[in-house]
């Protein structure tokens, strides 16, 4: 059933799309000499002081090896040390922010699939009632308010003015990931959960709701009822797998934005996950993590993509990998 | 076909009479909302009350009327190209528009804002540019009378900046969406016209953008741009001679740099398919030019996916436009925007009594954002019923 | 007059006559598939046909669908870029173009001498354009006319030759039925006057009663305007009723060729004969023996060794028969076959 050429086709194509990523994010970085060696040693460092820093952190070669250099020692897993936080290791550094994210990433997941799948369901079963026009308009807000002025509402409403979630919660991510951690620490996080996960359950909805409403037109639906099935066999047997497929396979697609939230995000939380590691690193042009994060976000997307994809043909017999 | 009988003449002329007849009130309806507006302007400039609340309640009166003519009308302007058949594609387009309630809204929400960004200069009641020093004592004060938003931390008029700050995002989501859509339908067209390596490079140029979520590499873009003084200062250059401040200008290059890839592959599937119609071979065998076959045949099929999705984006590239400055890489800060408006309020989030500070540019960048997003919805119900089966 | 002499008179008389001859004409296609194309195939859609079209005169051309009648029609048409061959037309002004060569310059002069009619009216028509724009495209692209008034009298004029109304000019195609759009279809092809017309399935897509009332509305064109036809399709019934010369066609080859009579009652080749005798009989006490053949059509791809009939073929085979390509052999005056085992 899965065809192994085209995991391999997949495999290059993914291998290639991160050496353009890579590029990119490399001439984006490298290309603009924000010098980050005055800037961690302070603008009053001498200039020999400078000097050997950039050629610890091999600034002082010519842009073609450094590129090559990076590219290398990435591959060897050999990430080099962090710009900004002087002696601490890049992999430490994410290691320490990763768990952080994808933590709330999942709960938006969960949130975001939880909701949409029901309302949209039932919207395009119930369709043109209140129902069906409650989760459009559900849909649109969702999908156009900003997620930063989202997260501030809550903070305001439910963190100040209700005072029914906390607002900075300082949980060491050890604790998020162990078996009780996992469930009880979803209070302390709700804020950027619900804020997270608003847009990817519009969106959702959304989907849901259209791809049900042309599965219900479909023949054999009209069949499956005139064969006398019940209403909820007809729906939850003949139907229901058949509209989700769009929505299972965007979870990868989803998973960017719920990562491309998360740098806005975080910021209006306080919260020290990996997006406001990468404006921070941005904006203090810390070049090892920039590239760093780059190159693992984009890893791990591609391959959520592979696996779906493949997950998807097994969903779906007619779909032929090639 | 009974739906495209031809109006008999007596229809015609009682269809010509009605036409007359609103469109002379529209007329009066226009005429009443120029004179009290210039009326409303007389009197603040006389008066030096510039706050009167009666006269402002009169002008968004007036503005309504009008608009709900505008709507009952608009296709009539435009159905006299084909108003010889009963049911014409126009007509049926603006039918089947104004069944979405919400698409209604979000072309009145739309028209509205960009009507308040044209003419923020004229319809604002304080001036923003030198306020820093003139208000410093109302700083901060919650809505009142005079100040119907409250006002800013310098004491600036919440309402006039909010007003102001619909001309930037407008900039950003229209300009952006523009440049985008123009490049993505000349990339699509050569990529599905002329596959081949073309192709090839266009499609893995897209995977790599789409491999970045869109503000994480304008973020970057960005961040490149400000930290290399040379490109900095070329990109500059280029604002200043387009009369656009420089920081703003470079933000308006990095979303513009990656717009392009929704248009382009819209417009390149819609190629791969159009072009297997036979009506492409038939051009061919006429002699047509890849040229004609492109934008006479070709292009004309695709553009309504297009125009929806243009639709959409604009909300979009608001959006990321306000977030990059909400972050302090967009404009700069003495431009009024949303965005910086929101920053300013995410400071004083904790505190009750500073939300108008939080909620006003916030209720703006939402509406606009929504409106633009539901208009998009709407276009595509009306334009291309087959996009959603079930919505006869 | 001795034998020799008229049959070189004859010969004569056929080169004036001549509109356009096509020779050793072949379309290939690369198909590429495997990582990064590695594995390339080459697909002989139309594998060195020849043949010649008089003055007023149809060939009709048959076979199944996936011989290559189709890819015929277009590369004659230059839609798609013949692969070699020559295809000469001559010109109402007597003069001789090569299509295959032609400049720019030159397939202007072709365009307005041949144009073609295609399969499905509903996909040949750009449904964005009213009808007054898709028949008065020839005019805008050829550069035919000078003013706009003299294109909407032209486009009446094409509109009222195939039997459409004048009001019909500003309506779009989804506003027409199966017959009137192939009525559209033709206007527009007839509109630059052209002295051939390239008819791929012009009735296929339609329904039985209105297939009549094309087909006699294109014998009626061709009756006034003295056109030349080829007819592609693949119905045997259609084509015979048309064609004054009939050609059969199989995976990209000619297997016979001649006047449709002959054919008609006398055909040689067995893949004709196995088309022919699934024809419904018009008398029913005629008992006719109908010829089945196995197996479906082989790919085109890989078409098989020697003659390409030999799989499905129903005589028995001998050694040439898989060993070499049967050449196309004249076995009586004006009737063509290429099979090995007829002389």
């Amino acid at each position: 059933m899965v065809n192994k050429e085209y995991i391999l086709k997949r495999l290059g194509l993914a291998v290639l799309v991160m050496f353009g990523v890579y590029t990119i994010g490399f001439t984006l970085t490298f290309v603009a000499p924000g010098n980050p060696a005055q800037a961690a040693l302070g603008q009053k460092a001498n200039k020999e002081a400078v000097e050997a820093l950039e050629e610890q952190w091999g600034l002082n070669e010519p842009l073609p090896v450094q590129y090559k250099n990076y590219l290398i020692n990435f591959i060897n897993l050999d990430w080099g040390e962090s710009f900004r936080y002087r002696g601490e290791s890049v992999t430490g550094i994410l290691a320490s922010r990763y768990p952080k994210t994808m933590y709330y990433a999942v709960w938006s997941l969960v949130f975001a699939i939880v909701m949409s799948i029901p309302l949209g369901l039932i919207a395009a079963y119930k369709q043109n009632t209140w129902v069906d026009n409650l989760s459009v308009l559900v849909s649109q807000v969702g999908i156009s308010i900003p997620n930063f002025w989202l997260g501030m509402l809550i903070i305001a409403i439910l963190a100040v003015w209700l005072d029914l979630i906390s607002v900075v919660p300082d949980v060491p991510t050890g604790s998020l990931w162990s078996f009780p951690g996992f469930f009880t620490h979803v209070t302390d996080y709700f804020g950027i959960i619900i804020t997270l996960g608003t847009a990817l359950m519009a969106r959702n909805t959304r989907m849901t709701r259209s791809s049900t409403l042309d599965v219900l037109s479909e023949e054999y639906i009209t069949m499956a009822r005139a064969k006398g099935l019940k209403e909820r066999t007809v729906v939850l047997k003949h139907a229901l797998r058949n509209a989700l497929i769009p929505v299972v396979t965007s979870i990868g697609f989803n998973l960017l934005l719920l990562f491309g939230g998360a740098v806005v995000v975080e910021t209006v939380f306080g919260l020290n996950g990996i997006g406001k590691l990468y404006i921070d690193s941005i904006i203090r042009r810390d070049y090892p993590i920039i590239i760093a994060l780059l190159l693992t976000y984009t890893i791990g997307v591609v391959f959520v993509n592979l696996i779906i994809d493949i997950s998807y043909s097994v969903i779906d017999p007619r779909v032929q990998l090639r | 076909m009974p739906k495209y009988e031809r109006l008999s003449p007596e229809e015609l002329e009682v269809y010509e009479e009605f036409k007359r007849k609103e469109n002379q009130k529209i007329g009066a309806v226009f005429l009443v909302v120029v004179f009290v507006f210039i009326l409303t302007k007389w009197f603040l400039l006389t008066r030096g009350n510039i706050d009167s609340i009666l006269l402002r309640y009169i002008g968004v009166g007036a503005y309504l009327l009008f608009f709900y003519f505008f709507l009952k009308n608009i296709y009539r302007w435009y159905s006299d190209v084909n108003y010889r058949y009963r049911a014409n594609p126009i007509k049926r387009f603006f039918n089947r528009f104004y069944k979405n309630k919400l698409a209604v809204f979000g072309l009145f929400v739309a028209i509205t804002i960009i009507i308040l960004a044209v003419f923020a200069p004229m319809l604002a009641p304080y001036n923003v540019d030198n306020y820093q020093s003139s208000w410093t004592k109302f700083s901060m004060i919650p809505p009142t009378k005079r100040h119907v938003f409250g006002a800013t931390n310098a004491g600036a008029d919440l309402f006039s900046l909010c007003l102001y700050g619909a001309r930037i995002a407008l900039t950003f989501g229209i300009g952006v969406t523009a440049i985008g859509v123009s490049i993505g339908i000349v990339l699509g067209l050569i990529a599905g016209y002329y596959g081949g390596w073309i192709d090839r490079f266009l499609q893995y140029l897209n995977d790599v953008v789409m491999a970045f979520p869109f503000l994480v590499l304008v973020i970057t873009v960005m961040g490149a741009l400000l930290a290399n003084p040379a490109l900095r200062e070329s990109v500059t250059q280029i604002g200043n001679f387009l009369n656009v401040p420089g920081k703003l200008f470079i933000a308006f290059v990095a979303l513009s740099l990656f717009g392009w890839t929704g248009a382009y592959r819209l417009i390149r599937g819609k190629v791969f398919s159009v072009r297997e119609e036979e009506y492409i071979d038939a051009a061919k065998s006429l002699g047509a030019s890849n040229r004609v076959i492109m934008t006479k045949h070709i292009l004309r099929n695709s553009l309504t996916p297009v125009i929806v999705q243009a639709s959409i984006s604009v909300g979009g590239y608001i959006i990321t436009a306000a977030s990059l400055t909400f972050l302090g890489l967009g404009a700069n800060p003495s431009i009024p925007s949303w965005g910086r408006l929101l920053s300013q309020g995410n400071a004083y989030v904790t505190q009750l009594r500073y939300f108008h500070l939080t909620l006003f540019p916030g209720l703006f960048l939402t509406m606009t954002v929504l409106a633009f997003t539901t208009l998009g919805d709407g276009l595509r119900d009306a334009l291309d019923p087959t996009m959603r089966r079930n919505d006869q | 007059m001795s034998k020799t002499l008229s049959n070189h008179m004859k010969m004569k008389k056929d080169q004036e006559n001549i509109r356009l001859s096509v020779k050793n004409l072949k379309k290939y296609f690369k198909e590429t598939s495997g990582f990064m194309g590695r594995n390339v195939e080459l697909v002989k859609a139309v594998d060195d046909v020849s043949f010649s079209l008089g003055k007023n005169e149809t060939i009709g051309v048959v076979g199944e669908s996936g011989c290559g009648k189709t890819t015929l029609g277009k590369t004659v048409m230059r839609i798609l870029e013949p692969t070699s061959g020559k295809i000469l037309l001559n010109t109402r002004e007597n003069e001789t173009i090569d299509i295959v060569e032609a400049e720019k310059e030159q397939m202007k002069k072709v365009r307005k001498e041949m144009q073609m009619v295609f399969q499905d009216p509903k996909s040949s028509l750009n449904p964005r354009m009213s009808i007054k724009d898709i028949v008065g495209e020839p005019f805008d692209i050829l550069n035919l006319v000078e003013s706009k008034k003299e294109k909407e009298g032209k486009v009446l004029d094409a509109l009222e030759r195939v039997g459409l109304k004048p009001e019909h000019m500003e309506r779009y195609p989804h506003e027409f039925s199966g017959g009137q759009k192939q009525r559209i279809g033709i206007a527009r092809a007839l509109a630059v006057n052209p002295s051939i017309l390239l008819l791929d399935e012009p009735t296929s897509a339609l329904d039985v009663s209105v297939q009549a009332k094309i087909l006699n509305l294109l014998n009626k064109i061709k009756r006034d305007l003295k056109l030349s036809f080829i007819f592609i399709s693949h119905d045997l019934g259609v084509v015979y009723h048309m064609s004054e010369k009939i050609m059969v066609m199989y995976l990209g080859k000619v297997v016979e060729f001649g006047d449709s009579e002959k054919i008609y009652h006398n055909p040689q080749h067995p893949y004709t004969k196995s088309l022919f005798s699934s024809l419904p009989v018009p008398d029913p006490r005629e008992k006719r023996k109908r010829i089945e053949i196995d197996g479906d059509l082989p790919s085109p791809k890989n078409p098989p060794e020697g003659c390409r009939f030999n799989t499905r073929c129903f005589e028995e085979l001998n050694e040439e028969c898989k060993k070499r390509i049967p050449p196309l052999r004249e076995i009586q005056d004006g009737h063509w076959v290429a099979c090995p085992q007829k002389r």
